[in-house]
């Protein structure tokens, strides 16, 4: 059961991602990105990352996404056929240079995989009664040893938000 | 196969569609949904190397949220970018931004 | 509660914050009020922070607070805290304590009274911002427990003190001293900074606790000395001692408040703190330890020379300053850290006082600040408060019994064997009793230039005719912090009376205490010794039969000082007072005597006395406006005559050798042994030759050659390379997944190859 959850999820991911780049309009691919992310998410859980996959839905299918179709809506892009792109140099070394990309990267797992010990999940992660992944598990390290870090991000926000600010003003 | 083994696999694809995706894509807001892809990618493989091979378990998770925010604030800031230049020029095509021509 | 540093640190900060950001926003007096609250409150909780020491003395390492992770970098881990251990808390309230009494004498003096009226003046607010910016770099300095957090609090005292310093930034000299005290002390702190990343390097810690307790100190003596070299490099820039004294004299340009604070009771002091801070390095340095006495004991004998002839008040005061600096670094070089923050903590008090009263009757006199323009201010009504505050702080200084001046600077003098008798002090060094004798005589012989120069200033300032007086009361803002400060001067050296009690030993015993050496270090003798009464680095003062002897030594030189410049001074002024008496008699009975020879030029430029016919139009002008300071004579009075027919005389005789030798000597003292001329001469000149030498014959040819050459070749080169910049981000994007290939395909070949 749980290896057909995986499988399943794995290949929505991928085909959703295909998605998110062939969809002509806008608003598909943010659909798209939609599936992408709620199939990544169910590998989270599979993988017995609790909170993570928690803090998927809700920071990006929740928050960035619902951004993105906002200003989707907002600016109502027309569609874009990419077969029709002026530049074709620059589009054959895409696809060329992501193929080489995903057959070294594909290639070169496989291999490892194929010649010695496949990785697994350690027993410490999935035995019944394991912190791993759940809030408290991680609320203890963010809140100890990464408290200086996780402050910094805070600022980081801050930043940001500033910077949306000062974008967003009209002049 | 096992589990992780299947999810970094993945991870790569997704990596790999999301970088194209950048590459073919001239509207920025698809550009950036790429982006995101690619980070998510990211995302994925550091929490299966965090639940297999990692030493201290549950740092991999960190670093996740620290992606997790940068992403936030990225999408934010681009998107404001974005928003900005549609005011000007009404239209939005990364081919028709080159002031940086040199 | 020792928790009540970090308040002590925390408020002077939100102080200087809230001023520095809401300045314009805020009146003068809200900006006065917040700055001297943020001190008071400070120094309260610091009283606060002290009494848990007090209770329980043997707990010190129990009050390394607020440790927080500052960088992990694998086993390395850097933590920040503070310390409140009987240590800093005793800097602490020096600094708050003393700190607090100046911001609110600060108040009265940055302001000027007309007619009922209070102006403020320019700046107000900034200095009060500068003020606490200072008082929270001290603190942070303090009571910092690493060498990390204590160079920030290092550096940041240096940058106030620039501040301050160069505080009229329309003076061109108060930039330029400004500029001298920061270029000397970042020589300082450079020194600071490589002695830490020295014991870092050999201890792989940064907490003072951890480097002190580490073995390495013991086995690694090399790393030791070098680093103890270092860190006396800083505390001889902070503390301006020899060779890195030139500074402090110059620095008194900024207001008197800042000189008292900065320049006398706390600032300078920081580098006693450092070596009594860092003394199990110093203690078991073994050849870089010793300098510290011979510098000490140099700069107060040289300090003390150079304050004989100033005429600027406050110069003496710095001069003087630097000389008991000396004597601490004296003290604490011998491992007599009690004496020597005993002398610090009294030394804050005395030497408070006296700049306060300086500054009093400097603002009293509308600016005036050559002790020889001064005199007879002791009747001055209005001056009360100061003459009582300056007589009691030269008296205190010159170790006149029962003032604080006297404990601690006989707890000093008694730390060397005069007659070259062993004794159990201390001994770090080794050294015969007979060479430490030699530092206990410069120290007698200091403390009486220390009484002549301090009565010689004070018959000056306040004996003798009357000058000319400013009508100006001082407000109570100015008043109260020195009636304070007096009754600190009169009671604070009961702190410690050798012999019968020693409070101060007991307080300051735990922190020398608590190091322990490991076993099993060097082999050296002293440092078997010192492994042999473990952590005995404390002695008491003796009270043996030399005591006696030595005690009548030190307070006889300060009686002998004393009785010597008030004897040459009331004499000299008198004279001074009838000649004055004289002149202004035959000027007004108008005797006409024409000199003989007229019409050539008769300016004596030495007495600045000028004939109204020498002068052009503009000079006399500037004489009755009051510009000039130069003193008219009537044409063809008697004055006039004597005047010239004087400065005639002087002309045609040979110099007198001996008035020449003399008078090379006092210009030689004046400008502090020609320190200045010779770091000119050595660095200054040479690095502007050298400049000149460049701008004058290289930087042409260089700018010509890079003109064609490498130009040319920028130019070429970018015309192709242009090529590459579409301004189109996908071509970027391109590039950068280009990159992201070829790194794969690295790493791929790499594990291939393998």
């Amino acid at each position: 059961m749980e290896q057909a959850v995986l499988i399943v999820a794995g290949v929505l991911a991928f085909g959703s991602a295909l998605g998110v780049v062939l969809m002509p309009s806008a608003v598909y691919s943010a659909m798209m990105l939609l599936l992408n992310l709620l199939s990544l998410a169910t590998l989270f859980l599979m993988l017995h990352a609790q909170f993570m996959f928690a803090a998927q839905l809700v920071v990006y299918a929740g928050a960035i996404l619902v951004l993105f179709l906002f200003v989707v809506t907002l600016l109502n892009p027309g569609g874009e056929n990419i077969l029709r792109d002026k530049r074709r140099l620059l589009q054959a070394g895409a696809i060329s240079l992501g193929l080489v990309l995903g057959i070294m990267l594909v290639g070169g797992l496989l291999y490892v995989f194929s010649n010695g010990p496949q990785p697994t999940l350690a027993a410490d992660v999935t035995a019944p009664n394991s912190t791993y992944g759940t809030v408290e598990g991680f609320g203890k390290a963010l809140f100890t040893r990464f408290l200086l870090p996780f402050e910094l991000t805070a600022l980081v926000l801050l930043v940001a938000l500033i910077g949306a600010v000062v974008f967003g003003k009209r002049r | 196969m096992s589990d992780v083994s299947f999810t970094l696999i993945i991870s790569a694809l997704v990596f790999t569609v999301g970088a194209c995706g950048v590459l073919l894509r001239r509207n920025p807001l698809v550009q950036f949904m790429s982006i995101e892809l690619m980070l998510n990618a990211v995302n994925l493989a550091l929490i299966s190397f965090d639940g297999s091979v990692a030493k201290d378990k549950g740092e991999g998770q960190v670093f996740v949220l620290m992606v997790l925010t940068i992403a936030a604030a990225e999408a934010v800031v681009g998107l404001g970018i974005i928003v900005a230049i549609f005011r000007r020029r009404k239209r939005i095509d990364v081919d028709d931004i080159k002031v940086l021509k040199g | 509660m020792p928790e009540l540093i970090g308040l002590v640190v925390l408020l002077p900060l939100l102080g200087f914050l809230t001023i520095a950001l809401l300045g314009p926003k805020m009146s003068e007096k809200a900006a006065a009020t917040l700055a001297c609250a943020a001190v008071g409150l400070a120094f309260l909780a610091a009283v606060g922070a002290a009494v848990t020491p007090l209770v329980d003395k043997a707990a010190w390492p129990k009050y390394n607070l607020f440790n927080y992770d500052w960088t992990l970098a694998g086993s390395w881990r850097v933590q920040f805290g503070l310390v409140a251990d009987p240590l800093s808390v005793t800097m602490a309230l020096v600094v708050t304590g003393v700190g607090f009494l100046i911001h609110v004498y600060s108040v009265g003096y940055m302001t000027e009274q007309h007619h009922g009226e209070t102006h403020f003046e320019k700046d107000y607010r900034r200095f009060f911002a500068y003020l606490n910016l200072f008082v929270f770099a001290m603190l942070l300095l303090v009571t910092a427990n690493n060498f990390i957090l204590l160079l920030i609090g290092w550096g940041n005292v240096g940058l106030a003190s620039f501040l301050l310093i160069g505080f009229y930034k329309n003076k061109p000299s108060a930039v330029n001293a400004a500029r001298k005290a920061f270029v000397m002390n970042s020589i300082g702190d450079v020194g600071i900074l490589i002695g830490s990343f020295i014991l870092i390097i050999t201890t792989g810690q940064v907490a003072f606790d951890q480097v002190f307790a580490s073995r390495e100190l013991l086995t690694n003596s090399e790393a030791t000395n070098w680093a103890a070299l270092f860190l006396l490099v800083g505390a001889v820039a902070k503390s301006a001692q020899f060779p890195l004294q030139t500074w402090l004299p110059d620095a008194m340009e900024g207001p008197t408040p800042v000189s008292a604070l900065i320049h006398a009771a706390t600032m300078v002091t920081a580098g006693v703190y450092l070596i009594t801070r860092a003394h199990p390095i110093f203690g078991v340095a073994q050849w870089a330890v010793i300098v510290i006495p011979i510098i000490g004991a140099f700069t107060a004998f040289y300090a003390a020379t150079c304050a004989l002839v100033q005429t600027d008040i406050k110069r003496v005061l710095a001069y003087s300053t630097m000389s008991q600096l000396g004597y601490m670094f004296m003290a604490a070089g011998v491992g007599a850290y009690e004496a020597a923050m005993f002398h610090l903590v009294t030394h804050a008090f005395f030497k408070a006082l006296l700049f306060l009263s300086a500054g009093s009757v400097i603002h009293a006199l509308g600016g005036e600040q050559n002790m020889f323009n001064m005199g007879g201010l002791r009747k001055a009504k209005e001056l009360r408060v100061p003459w009582l505050g300056f007589l009691l702080g030269a008296l205190a200084l010159s170790g006149i019994p029962p003032l604080a001046g006297f404990f601690s600077k006989e707890a000093i003098l008694g730390t060397f064997p005069l007659f070259g008798q062993t004794t159990s002090h201390y001994n770090p060094i080794g050294l015969a009793p007979t060479y430490l004798a030699i530092f206990g005589w410069v120290g007698i012989i200091t403390a009486f230039m220390t009484a002549f120069y301090m009565f010689r200033a004070y018959m000056l300032v306040f004996e003798g005719p009357q000058g000319k007086l400013h009508p100006h009361n001082n407000p109570l803002s100015m008043n109260f912090p020195k009636l304070v400060l007096t009754l600190l001067t009169v009671v604070g050296g009961f702190l410690a009376m050798p012999g019968f009690w020693n409070f101060l030993t007991d307080w300051f015993k735990p922190i020398i205490k608590e190091v322990e050496f490991p076993e099993g270090g060097g082999v050296d003798a002293s440092l078997n010794a010192l492994k042999a009464n473990k952590g005995e680095l404390w002695y008491r003062i003796q009270t043996d039969k030399f005591e006696v002897v030595e005690i009548a030594l030190g307070v006889g030189a300060g009686v002998a000082g004393i009785v010597l410049a008030v004897a040459l001074y009331s004499y000299l002024r008198s004279q001074q007072a009838k000649r004055a008496v004289a002149v202004a008699a035959a000027a007004n009975r108008e005797e006409i005597i024409r000199p003989a020879a007229t019409g050539t030029t008769r300016r004596d430029p030495r007495t600045q006395t000028v004939t109204p016919r020498a002068m052009s139009d503009e000079e006399i002008r500037d004489v009755i406006s009051g510009k000039s300071e130069k003193r008219v004579v009537k044409p063809g009075s008697r004055a006039e005559a004597l005047n010239y027919s004087d400065w005639r005389k002087k002309q045609n005789t040979m110099p007198n050798p001996g008035k020449l030798l003399a008078n090379g000597l006092r210009a030689f003292l004046f400008y502090g042994w020609g320190f200045d001329l010779l770091y000119n001469l050595l660095f200054v000149w040479p690095a502007k030759l050298t400049a000149r030498i460049f701008s004058r014959w290289l930087d042409p040819e260089v700018e010509r050659a890079y003109d064609f050459g490498l130009g040319g070749l920028f130019w070429e080169g970018s015309k192709l390379f242009r090529k590459t910049q579409t301004g189109n981000i996908r071509n970027y994007g391109l590039a950068v997944l280009l990159g992201a290939v070829a790194l794969v395909a690295y790493v791929i070949i790499q594990a291939a190859v393998r």
